[in-house]
């Protein structure tokens, strides 16, 4: 049974397309390390299928989040080293695992969940961007909105959201920047309104919508965002009734 | 009918202005804009064949429209990368506009792509 608030992230950099995702889920890394979340980060060359096997024997993470190139069959790493294929998923049973790739929601997805791989969120076409320069997509005017809506679902899966949660959460997440790039006179509007639309339709979550990754609820997740949103005010409502009990009785 | 279709699109073009100027269907023989085909609505001209174009946006591949889409592309935004996780390196507007037009693998996919649009665009309109 794979732990749970444990992840293996898979980020691959070796040409422009994985250097820019790999970017794009350091945000990921970054934000399930400060939630005090055990992980394995195999980025560069440990984006590789002996060191992903390796992760997943040693830890047994529940959360897999595999970036790379790939078509309906295959999923692949560091310099296209194949690290998952069909009939030879096995090693995702039991986990949700989202691929940030093309095509694998194709034919690799619906294997692995025939063997056991509890969730498969993927995309069953390309997965495309529009950029204008290699950086920080969420940094790039274009690439933001496509990144966004990626981040979205390792967020709400890390805030305690079920698979299913979090993919709809996802899909909202492209609504909104659709809507934002159709209300645009951006020369390059239509052509990111073509690929949001495109990556969006794309996306597909297979096997146990109601899967989750850690064990936080969330509604402890509101519960936190509401007293640390409140906090200022609390503060300032502490030093007020102070001031207020500790004012001197005017002089008669 | 013509008329509800002229209000549609008025209506479209004003809340989805970056839509308005994308090759959508074809008309005497040219790749036609939205905003174009309103014009002509309104002009009463080539209303038969705007409508049945309309009526039909995206339901087939639109090579034609999207060689038309890619070569602006090229024109306005030279600059801009369009990049894949599908073994496909990045490509500018004008390389996109290569594959569409030698009608290979990749031109079929930003084909694909590219008859969504309409098909997100015909359902937007509610046409």
């Amino acid at each position: 049974m794979p732990r749970l608030n444990t992840a293996v992230f898979m980020r691959p950099d070796f040409e422009t397309a994985t250097y820019v995702g790999s970017l794009a889920l350091k945000h990921v890394v970054d934000e399930w390390r400060d939630r005090g979340f055990a992980f394995t980060d195999l980025a560069g060359d440990s984006a590789v299928r002996v060191r992903v096997l390796e992760a997943l024997a040693a830890n047994d993470p529940v959360f897999c989040l595999l970036l790379g190139h790939g078509n309906e069959t295959t999923l692949t790493g560091q310099g296209y080293d194949k690290v998952f294929w069909t009939c030879d998923s096995r090693e995702l049973a039991g986990r949700v695992v989202y691929a940030l790739s093309c095509i694998t929601a194709a034919e690799l997805g619906p294997d692995a969940v025939a063997k056991g791989c509890r969730t498969y969120i993927g995309y069953d076409k390309t997965f495309g961007w529009i950029m204008s320069a290699i950086q920080d997509p969420l940094a790039d005017p274009y690439a933001r909105g496509f990144f966004e809506p990626v981040l979205e679902i390792a967020r709400r899966l890390m805030a305690g959201f079920s698979a299913g949660e979090a993919y709809r959460a996802s899909v909202d997440k492209w609504n909104e920047w659709i809507d934002y790039w159709s209300r645009s006179v951006d020369p390059a509007a239509a052509s990111v309104v073509m690929w949001l639309v495109h990556d969006r339709d794309a996306q597909k979550l297979l096997g146990d919508g109601t899967a989750t990754a850690v064990t936080v609820t969330p509604i402890l997740t509101y519960v936190a965002m509401a007293v640390l949103g409140s906090l200022p005010i609390l503060v300032a409502a502490g030093i007020s009734i102070y001031s207020e009990l500790t004012k001197k009785p005017p002089v008669v | 009918m013509a008329e509800e279709k002229i209000r549609r699109l008025e209506s479209f073009i004003q809340t989805n202005p970056a839509l308005a100027n994308v090759p959508a269907l074809i008309v005497a023989g040219k790749p036609t804009t939205l905003r174009e085909a309103l014009a002509d609505l309104r002009a009463g001209r080539n209303v038969e064949e705007i409508m049945a174009g309309l009526a039909t946006l995206g339901l087939d591949l639109p090579w034609e429209l999207c060689q038309e889409f890619y070569r602006r592309l090229a024109a306005a935004r030279p600059e801009l990368k369009i990049v894949t996780l599908g073994f496909i390196p990045p490509m500018s507007p004008a390389e996109a506009l290569s594959h569409v037009e030698a009608r290979d693998d990749v031109g079929r996919m930003l084909v694909e792509s590219y008859a969504s649009l309409l098909s997100f665009i015909r359902a937007r309109v509610d046409l």
